[in-house]
């Protein structure tokens, strides 16, 4: 795969990650985000390499200071705080998603198989998020299991399902696009790699 | 197009915008850190830091006007959200508590659009090459042209989603009331736009023959930058020691 249109591509959708932070509407302790929804997004798009620098460099943009973290703000401090989690989880969230939605590129699966397999692969990837992020709430703030669950976990669910149902539908809608950008670069660079 | 002027970079040649890009990502740590100490002595300080600052780099609230409005919104959010969250403990500590969060809100995203206004990003490619080059195992030059790319595209995309927002609203379909269709009309536009802009992008750089392990802008240790650096951090810590102290 070439390079440069990888890292632009990944770097399209750090952009579009951060943007998330902006559509976002905060109420108590979590704010309800979008951020989760373009992550898996790019996961099932780029397949698991590519997002997972993507996502990197999101984090490290958000530790740095510039205001990419949910609710328009920014800063190493939010690792640390009760959210800190929820983004740590992003990393393992991605890889699990991209590796499984990615499977029926490679072998031949019905129509039917892959629908499944990208619905399993979008579930697996909120879930990862929610098993490292509620029990990361759950020891900053030293609240019981039910509160953090109650606080961190259960008002999102329904709004992770239609974010689900939406990356699904987004997903197979432009994957033949994000892959023709990203193939284009790979006849290409095999091409100026034979001569 | 550009109508929202957040997180561009805006040219100058104020001392702030020469400062070593290491320094200013070292001031933005310390200010940063300084806000989550949470004094409000340290929410004081670091305003009229910013605003010495703002003003040094000569950058107009103007330009910002309508960004701010925005997140004067967001920041009211805030503030009510914590306000009621924290109700129970007595109207005067709810106060407080909403007060300090919209503040410290809006001072971080200050913050953000000043380091963005003042830094180029080429200067952002070198500091995240400087930052990740020791850790082993991590392509440092890859990564770095990743992040400065992706502050190239942040602003273009956030001009994307307020275009989209007046085409809605001009069009009326902003009452749909099904929820899948109302997220999809938002993502299908913004992908579009993304992926167009990558298109350009890439397309660009290509013609270019960008190559990801150049460094345009290369980094030189300068006593004065520490100087001044140091004359912006030497407030909070000062008061840092007072408060820990007295």
């Amino acid at each position: 795969m070439n390079n440069l249109r990888a890292t632009v591509a990944a770097a399209g959708f750090t952009a579009l990650i951060a943007i998330g932070a902006y559509i976002s509407i905060p109420v108590g302790p979590v704010p309800i985000v979008l951020q989760n929804f373009f992550v898996l997004l790019s996961a099932l798009l780029l397949g698991s390499k590519i997002a997972l620098s993507s996502v990197f460099v999101y984090l490290f943009l958000g530790a740095l200071g510039l205001p990419v973290f949910a609710g328009g703000t920014g800063g190493i401090g939010h690792f640390f705080g009760p959210t800190g989690g929820y983004l740590i989880a992003y990393l393992p969230a991605v890889v699990i998603t991209g590796f499984i939605a990615r499977r029926p590129k490679r072998r031949t699966f019905s129509t039917l198989n892959s629908v499944f397999l990208q619905f399993t692969a979008l579930l697996a990837g909120t879930l990862c998020i929610y098993l490292i992020g509620v029990p990361w709430l759950k020891y900053a703030t030293q609240m019981s299991w039910k509160a953090a669950i109650g606080a961190g976990a259960a008002p999102f669910i329904l709004g992770d399902l239609l974010k689900i149902v939406v990356a699904f539908i987004i997903g197979r809608s432009f994957s033949s696009r994000v892959d023709e950008f990203l193939q284009l670069a790979f006849q290409k660079s095999s091409i100026s790699e034979s001569t | 197009m550009a109508e929202i002027a957040i997180l561009h970079y805006h040219p100058g040649s104020s001392a702030l915008h020469r400062l070593d890009p290491r320094f200013k990502v070292l001031l933005m740590l310390g200010y940063i850190a300084a806000l989550f100490a949470g004094y409000w002595m340290h929410y004081l300080a670091v305003t009229l830091l910013l605003t010495t600052a703002s003003i040094s780099a000569k950058l107009h609230p103007h330009s910002f006007k309508r960004e701010l409005k925005v997140f004067l919104f967001l920041a009211l959010i805030i503030f009510t959200s914590h306000f009621f969250a924290s109700l129970q403990r007595g109207y005067e500590t709810a106060l407080q508590e909403g007060l300090f969060l919209g503040w410290r809100f809006m001072l971080i995203v200050w913050l953000g659009i000043l380091f963005t206004a003042v830094t180029e990003p080429s200067e952002l490619h070198a500091v995240v090459y400087w930052l990740l080059r020791p850790i082993p195992g991590v392509p440092a030059g890859r990564l770095a042209a990743h992040a400065s790319l992706s502050l190239v595209i942040i602003p273009l995309l956030l001009d994307g989603v307020h275009e989209i927002r007046e085409a809605r609203k001009s069009r009326g379909i902003d009452h749909c009331r099904n929820p899948v269709k109302r997220f999809r009309s938002i993502m299908n536009p913004l992908m579009e736009k993304l992926l167009m802009q990558m298109e350009e992008l890439a397309l660009a750089l290509e013609s270019r023959s960008f190559d990801e392990s150049v460094l345009h802008s290369s980094l030189h240790f300068r006593m004065q930058d520490a100087v001044y650096t140091l004359l912006f951090l030497l407030p909070l810590l000062v008061l840092q020691i007072v408060y820990i102290y007295f």
